[in-house]
């Protein structure tokens, strides 16, 4: 009796190891891919949400550049760069913006850009032409660079009549939901705003598209 | 006289309500926003994505100093209407 339970829970495992194995790939495309993010693709942007009990404000930051390489069948081995300008962040408002981008906040004039380096990639699973994992490596803001995991979602779409309407090759699209704490990155802006009028963390959305070339 | 005072400082009282109540409805913004994000649909992706358009929403900044303003005309015309009425009572 036992032993057939043995047995069945070593079969179960193998099964699962194998679906495990097969689910950590996508099986549209093959072989070393470099994506570039290309606004032609989709419209590339980080959302963002401060939550503050005065008041909560939504921003965007739309300067998005940068790429990525990969190999489908090997999602594991991605790495690549995204970076944003901070001068392109908005907020619906001139003057909040103008305060966003000043020495007390972000400080546009000395940190334009925002950078992450993406060196690893793990927990990956895949599903056809979708897959999910959770990317590491170097957040860089405000001249502070601290190391992150980012879960997020990735959608790949093999060249097709529909996709030429956009740009050549394959496109992808990789969302992301992460949160910033801005006293890690000495962002501290006018005194007592953090914490009443800004949040002290950010919520933020990240919605990348780029092409194969 | 005293009555055109207290109607004008009632009217005064009145707007300073519809403004706060207008910034309420608005959003109750601490800034004036002048642009909202609107969403786009991405069929290809199906996701979404957000654009700017232009709006405006008035913030404290801007409905403080009205509101303030008209309250506080109101409340100077309903005074100095209390006040007239006073002085023009039969002794």
């Amino acid at each position: 009796m036992i032993r057939t339970r043995l047995s069945i829970l070593s079969v179960a495992l193998g099964l699962m190891f194998i679906a495990s194995s097969a689910n950590a790939q996508l099986t549209v495309a093959t072989g070393q891919k470099t994506v570039t993010i290309n606004d032609k693709v989709g419209k590339n942007q980080f959302q963002w949400v401060s939550e503050a009990p005065l008041e909560n404000i939504k921003g965007s930051s739309e300067g998005v550049a940068g790429s990525f390489t990969f190999d489908p069948k090997n999602i594991a081995g991605l790495t690549g760069t995204i970076t944003t300008q901070v001068k392109t962040m908005k907020t619906g408002n001139d003057t909040r913006d103008g305060h966003l981008q000043n020495a007390s906040w972000l400080d546009a004039a000395k940190y334009p850009v925002i950078t992450f380096k993406i060196k690893s990639v793990k927990n990956v699973k895949a599903t056809g032409a979708d897959a999910t994992g959770v990317a590491e490596g170097e957040f860089s803001m405000h001249g502070v660079t601290k190391t992150m995991a980012i879960p997020f979602k990735l959608k790949y779409i093999p060249a097709n009549a529909k996709t030429k309407e956009r740009a050549t090759g394959d496109l992808v699209m990789i969302t992301a939901n992460f949160d910033i704490a801005l006293k890690d990155y000495n962002v501290t802006g006018a005194s007592g705003v953090v914490g009443s009028k800004v949040g002290e963390s950010i919520k933020i959305e990240a919605k990348l598209f780029g092409n194969t070339n | 006289m005293n009555n055109k005072k207290k109607a004008l400082g009632t009217a005064l009282m009145v707007l300073a309500a519809i403004s706060i109540l207008y910034w309420i409805i608005e959003g109750a913004n601490i800034f004036t926003a002048t642009e909202r994000q609107v969403e786009e649909k991405d069929e290809l992706f199906g996701t979404s994505t957000m654009k700017w358009e232009k709006d405006f929403e008035p913030g404290l900044e801007l409905m403080g100093p009205i509101a303030g303003a008209f309250f506080i005309g109101g409340l100077w015309f309903m005074y100095s209407s209390k006040r007239d009425a006073r002085l023009n009572r039969p002794v």
